[in-house]
């Protein structure tokens, strides 16, 4: 089996349009579900949705109750990691410990770089 | 025929109970698997199928075909280390036959295990009535369908 490392980046992504929030979070559940390693970084303004209750006040869908939180969480126990960027964060005037559980941290702009780079890397950005 | 919370799971079938994936050799040294019909109903509404690529290996526990719901998605994973030998090109174009006919027309895959060790860990017979019972009192598969 290919260990090849999926990293997804939600940069042009913007959680004031619903119906763009369901795919990404889609691809990583199946892609962790298919035993590749999934990160996924949430940076510019997606980068609000690793903080607490944003997410879960988002429904991909008018009318059904499914949020993009519930999404976030289906792709988390499939096995995907999150991560927030730490400037990111800086600029909402946000910390870590305003990051939802299913986010593992931060993920500077150096290591995502060097991941992007690495040959064992597949990138995706939504 | 075993009879486990209003489903027959036939008991010339080998089962991988963790994974919910039954498995009928086909006399060639191949056999054919696909879900239980207790995990297809779990499952609900099927949209898509993608089995594993022909030719291509798998591992134990490891996925080898892959279902899809408009909420949820589920990897089915193999009971031992094999290739994929052929799909069932009828369930891509008709996912809903596995909830359907899981154990008939919703077959997922034919498959060739590497190693003579197989048939380690499956079970069969009139064990599997019992087995599966208290697989489902440990609860065990929650963790997966929460």
């Amino acid at each position: 089996m290919s260990a090849r490392r999926l990293l997804i980046v939600l940069m042009n992504t913007d959680p004031r349009n619903p119906e763009e929030l369901g795919a990404p979070f889609y691809y990583a559940a199946v892609a962790a579900a298919m035993d590749h390693p999934v990160d996924v970084l949430c940076t510019a303004t997606a980068g609000k949705l690793m903080l607490k209750g944003v997410a879960e006040a988002i429904n991909v869908k008018p009318g059904d109750p499914m949020t993009v939180y519930d999404w976030i969480k289906e792709a988390h126990g499939q096995g995907a990691k999150f991560w927030a960027c730490p400037a990111n964060l800086e600029m909402f005037g946000k910390t870590e410990a305003d990051l939802i559980p299913e986010c593992n941290g931060v993920m500077g702009a150096a290591a995502m770089i060097q991941d992007v780079m690495g040959d064992d890397c597949r990138v995706l950005t939504f | 025929m075993a009879r486990v919370q209003d489903h027959e799971f036939p008991e010339h079938l080998l089962y991988d109970i963790e994974n919910q994936i039954w498995y009928s050799p086909l006399g060639d040294g191949t056999l054919r698997a696909g879900f239980t019909s207790w995990a297809a109903a779990l499952m609900g509404e099927v949209l898509v199928f993608t089995p594993k690529r022909l030719g291509h290996t798998f591992e134990k526990n490891r996925w080898f075909a892959m279902v899809e719901g408009g909420k949820w998605i589920g990897a089915a994973r193999a009971g031992f280390d094999g290739a994929v030998v052929a799909h069932n090109e009828n369930l891509v174009d008709k996912p809903e036959l596995l909830t359907r006919d899981a154990f008939g027309d919703g077959w997922m895959l034919i498959v060739r295990p590497i190693g003579d060790d197989w048939q380690t860990g499956l079970v069969t017979g009139a064990a599997i009535g019992p087995t599966i019972e208290s697989w489902i009192a440990g609860g065990s598969y929650k963790d997966r369908t929460a």
